[in-house]
């Protein structure tokens, strides 16, 4: 009886725009297209996984209300975007140890429709009487657009890193999005597209920020032995780990390097592989800086030389390596935290479901996630069989 | 350093605990105070109830008030008043000697020839009676 854990079930709820759905129903939906895409039924989960943004701090509880779970089983560590990255590892551990038989991990938000477009320049940080560590930000007029920008600056000083590169990355990911029918923007890119659109904060072009949309994403984790006679191939969760530097900007330790460097090692180890191994990477973009530290950090190529790297187009639709083959937050959803979409995205790739985007003979999938800013890194190593 | 009083301060309200405190108090008189801890020697800034190298209680220490550019941004878009009407505006990180790093504005810059490595002094903006924000600007003879 092998307790491995595999993800057996994925859906995703309406996006980009669904004005017709709140968070819960955002959940709820996933879940519902999660549980039929395997065949499994709601009263089978028994662990549960879910993390709150800021604007809805209890989120996690009142979805687990929300879909009548009594989980014997409970995470809802919140990192940012990178919390369903840093949830696996204990949810790994809790499968194999018999702490519960199946997990369903859910996100989901109305961003879009709740908010508006504003998030990355500042719109939801209003605050009557600051205090802690945002009075060492706020006050410059810092936003998490600026936050990015700085690290990007940073890389260019230091490693001659250059725009058009920083483009090349948007180029890549809005091909992909060409191919998926709901992502928010389609229309083809080219590199002086992104540089002749305006400018949010040097280096950082508007469309070198990610989309703000609507959406929210399930999957199921079980034992390969209750994956075998369900409707999907099961795919092998076979490294996950997590890694942090900071949390505010102004922590930073050096603003070109993530803790990706650690969570991609402790992931790598765990799975006996090796950067060179993986087929596909999905990625957290939530700027084009955001992608190419993780590629750097997760040892694609060396520190430094991501820009080059990308130019050389690896990550593009029939490289070596594409990445966001959904579209990624750049160009098709991005509903706060985008942790788990990375993992549904390596899981359609490793069933070889991905259509038009499909990547040829894939059997190996990273995502990594990045929350905060630039802070936490989760690193999640999926293959298509046991090794 | 200089402390400016523009007697309009609207950036955000401010309400620091009592740790942070000390730390705006000091620049609204004319000091840019980090935190060194007194067992380990380690320097700090956010300042904290406790050294994050040895776990002793810090004291505050006083800077010169100089140091250089470690990375900036040109903000272009701002969604939240008054930083929409300060555009386009220098946000930077600001490494000093003494072992600290800052984010601040640089105000009195060419925001075309700004640049990593430029050196930069403290100035600060009076906040309220007995507090003011630290700013950075070009320091002249360089």
């Amino acid at each position: 009886m092998s307790r491995e854990p595999v993800i057996v079930g994925i859906g995703l709820s309406d996006y980009p725009k669904a004005p017709h759905l709140d968070s819960f129903m955002h959940i709820a939906q996933a879940t519902q297209r999660a549980l039929e895409d395997c065949g499994l039924e709601l009263e089978d989960i028994d662990g549960f996984a879910c993390a709150s943004m800021p604007t809805e701090p209890e989120l996690h509880v009142e979805a687990v209300e929300h879909l009548g779970l009594s989980p014997r089983w409970l995470n809802t560590t919140y990192t940012g975007g990178s919390a369903a990255q840093f949830q696996i590892p204990d949810a790994v551990a809790a499968i194999r140890e018999g702490r519960a038989e199946t997990i369903l991990f859910a996100y989901g938000s109305d961003f879009l429709t709740r908010h508006g477009r504003t998030l990355g320049t500042g719109g939801l940080s209003i605050d009557s009487g600051l205090s802690g560590p945002l009075l060492y930000e706020q006050p410059y007029g810092s936003t998490i657009a600026t936050c990015y920008a700085l690290a990007a600056t940073h890389h260019m000083a230091t490693y001659g890193t250059l725009p058009e590169q920083l483009a090349e990355i948007a180029v890549g990911v809005r091909e992909f999005a060409g191919l998926n029918p709901k992502a928010m923007y389609r229309e083809p890119l080219t590199v002086e597209d992104v540089l002749a659109s305006p400018m949010i904060a040097d280096p950082l072009h508007l469309l070198d920020c990610c989309v703000v949309s609507d959406g929210g994403a399930a999957f199921i984790l079980t034992t390969e032995e209750r994956g075998r006679d369900l409707k999907q191939h099961p795919i092998h969760v076979l490294g996950a780990a997590g890694a942090n530097s900071h949390w505010h900007i102004h922590s930073m330790p050096d603003f070109s390097t993530t803790a990706g460097t650690i969570s991609s090692q402790d992931a790598y180890r765990q799975a006996g592989l090796q950067p060179e191994d993986i087929d596909t990477i999905q990625f957290y973009d939530s700027f084009t800086i955001t992608a190419l530290l993780l590629l750097e950090d997760h040892g694609f190529c060396a520190k430094g030389e991501g820009g080059g790297f990308i130019e050389d187009g690896h990550l593009r639709k029939g490289g070596s390596l594409p990445m966001n083959t959904d579209g990624g937050s750049l160009s098709s959803c991005h509903s706060g935290m985008r942790g788990t979409m990375l993992i549904t995205e390596a899981v359609r790739q490793l069933r070889g479901h991905g259509g038009d985007a499909q990547v040829p003979d894939c059997e190996l999938a990273l995502a990594a996630g990045c929350g905060g800013l630039l802070s936490y890194i989760g690193t999640t190593i999926l293959g298509k069989d046991r090794r | 350093m200089e402390v400016v009083d523009d007697g309009m301060w609207n950036r955000v309200p401010m309400a620091p605990g009592p740790i942070d405190r000390k730390y705006f108090e000091a620049a609204s008189q004319g000091k840019l105070i980090i935190q060194k801890c007194r067992r380990c020697e380690n320097t700090q800034f956010p300042p904290k109830m406790l050294c994050v190298s040895c776990g002793e209680e810090p004291d505050w220490v006083e800077t010169s008030g100089e140091g250089k550019i470690y990375t900036f941004t040109v903000v272009r878009r701002h969604g939240v008043e008054p930083f929409s009407t300060l555009v386009p505006f220098v946000l930077a990180m600001i490494d000093i000697p003494e072992g600290a790093r800052f984010m601040g504005n640089i105000t009195e810059i060419d925001i075309e020839t700004v640049h990593v490595g430029q050196k930069v002094e403290a100035y600060s903006l009076r906040i309220d009676e007995t507090m003011a924000l630290p700013l950075w600007r070009p320091i002249q003879s360089s």
